[in-house]
């Protein structure tokens, strides 16, 4: 006669119907002289039913927003072309550049670091937040009500166990804080800052270790029409990503360097 | 679904990322999974804004990856490994949820839960989809994915044990004891609302 715990494995398929003949004669014959392992069938069974049963009601619906974010990552858009020019530091060059939706630009993204090969692994680095910076603001929601920087350090504290600086709010630099989050494509070791700059998607990134590829210099790095300005201080790696005039974003970077560090 | 031929990894000289010729069946049936993609995340992190950016982060991964599933099989199976994946690497950083996957731990907290034996055998469908929620949310995660994987989206026990990554027997074992878990923390709720009708 089989030990109730020999046969324990075997109750899934017992109930589901998909144990093979052998091992189902075996179990019938246990159950006749064991009744709470009969009791325990039965109760499996009743929740296997209870739960087939209403399959419908437990199945969550996604929502259309998030249906049609998912679609767009999977269907290149195609935006229009559009000429700006751009002050680079030390010369003025016109730049043909592209307004991308959230799809185009990750896929720039990710085929500029997988297909074309970048310089260095600093600028992979910097591609890695710039597809983040991009699908942030798409995926997370706008606040109803604009969040308090100090408070948002404080849970960050709190959930992820590490210590951040919130630059404020600065009306000067027609900065706009909109939160705090951290990605999930880079495994939530990094903080991410959520801004809004002159109207525009801004990001600050803290990654809560020094990037071998920086230093404490700020480096700027151009690539998909947007700018990263990325440093490192305090065992940390800082980067500000937003699209604009190089000696702009600097001119921000530099007040959330001073803010953040 | 039968999808057109697609492209292997030297048709373009790239690899691992978005191709601009989708075949677009393939996105189509990939995006017919989102509900059962979604409900599934919701009851991973138990969070609406969360499970939506699971969802939507094992899209971008599921198209940027294309090329590696192979054709014929299960796409829906491969995407929800990829979640399932991509939900461990988020709660691997996650100081408020450390990762408990660790199987000897995982089936002596199935042993702790299974003193609550009581002999109701029925439950009651009049109270039964609000407990059901909950008492599926009470279980400990690794049954919770094992039970739902298996009577919710009726995944094979082959293809649960690719998703969650351990053996197909300590899967079976899983969806035993999870269901047996589940019927313990109803039947007791069962028994109240006997008591008070």
């Amino acid at each position: 006669m089989a030990d109730c715990r020999d046969l324990e494995p075997l109750f899934a398929s017992y109930v589901d119907g998909e144990a093979p003949p052998a091992d189902r004669a075996a179990i019938d014959a246990h159950v006749r002289t064991c009744p709470p392992c009969g009791e325990r069938l039965a109760c499996e069974a009743e929740v296997r039913s209870a739960l087939a049963s209403r399959r419908g009601q437990l199945r969550a619906s996604a929502s259309d927003a998030l249906r049609r974010r998912c679609a767009d990552a999977g269907r290149p858009a195609v935006g229009a072309a559009a000429r700006a020019t751009i002050t680079r530091p030390g010369a003025t060059i016109p730049r043909l550049w592209v307004p991308l939706s959230m799809a185009a630009t990750i896929l720039l993204a990710v085929g500029g670091v997988f297909f074309y090969g970048l310089r260095s692994g600093g600028e992979a680095f910097a591609a890695q937040l710039m597809t983040d910076h991009v699908k942030c603001f798409e995926v997370a929601p706008q606040p109803t009500v604009l969040p308090d920087a100090q408070a948002l350090a404080r849970e960050w504290l709190t959930t992820r166990g590490w210590s951040l600086k919130v630059p404020n709010a600065q009306a000067s630099e027609q900065l706009q804080l909109l939160g705090v989050r951290r990605c999930i494509s880079t495994d939530g070791t990094t903080a991410h800052m959520m801004y809004k700059w002159r109207g525009q998607p801004l990001s600050v990134y803290v990654v809560n270790h020094e990037d071998k590829h920086f230093d404490s210099s700020p480096r700027l790095i151009e690539r998909f029409g947007q700018e990263a300005i990325v440093w490192c201080a305090r065992g940390r790696t800082y980067a500000v990503v937003a699209r604009g005039r190089p000696t702009d974003v600097e001119h921000v970077a530099e007040y959330v360097r001073l803010s953040a560090e | 679904m039968v999808f057109g031929r697609r492209p292997g990894p030297s048709d373009s000289g790239a690899s691992g990322s978005a191709d601009p010729d989708y075949d677009s069946a393939f996105i189509d049936e990939a995006l017919s999974y989102i509900d059962g993609l979604y409900g599934t995340a919701l009851r991973l992190t138990r969070k609406a804004q969360d499970a939506e950016d699971l969802v939507q982060d094992t899209y971008l991964k599921a198209f940027r990856a294309s090329r590696q599933f192979e054709r014929g099989t299960n796409l829906k199976a491969w995407l929800f490994t990829i979640l399932h994946n991509t939900f461990r690497n988020m709660r691997r950083h996650d100081v408020r949820n450390p990762v408990d996957v660790d199987s000897e731990t995982v089936e002596q907290a199935a042993d702790a839960n299974g003193d609550e034996r009581t002999p109701e055998q029925l439950l009651s469908r009049a109270t039964l989809d609000a407990d059901l929620q909950r008492a599926l949310d009470e279980l400990p995660e690794a049954f919770r994915q094992a039970v739902w994987l298996r009577d919710v989206e009726e995944f094979s026990y082959a293809e649960i044990a690719n998703i969650v990554d351990v053996p197909i027997g300590t899967v079976m074992s899983r969806i035993s004891r999870g269901r047996k878990m589940l019927h313990d923390r109803l039947a007791p709720k069962r028994a109240r609302t006997a008591k008070v009708g």
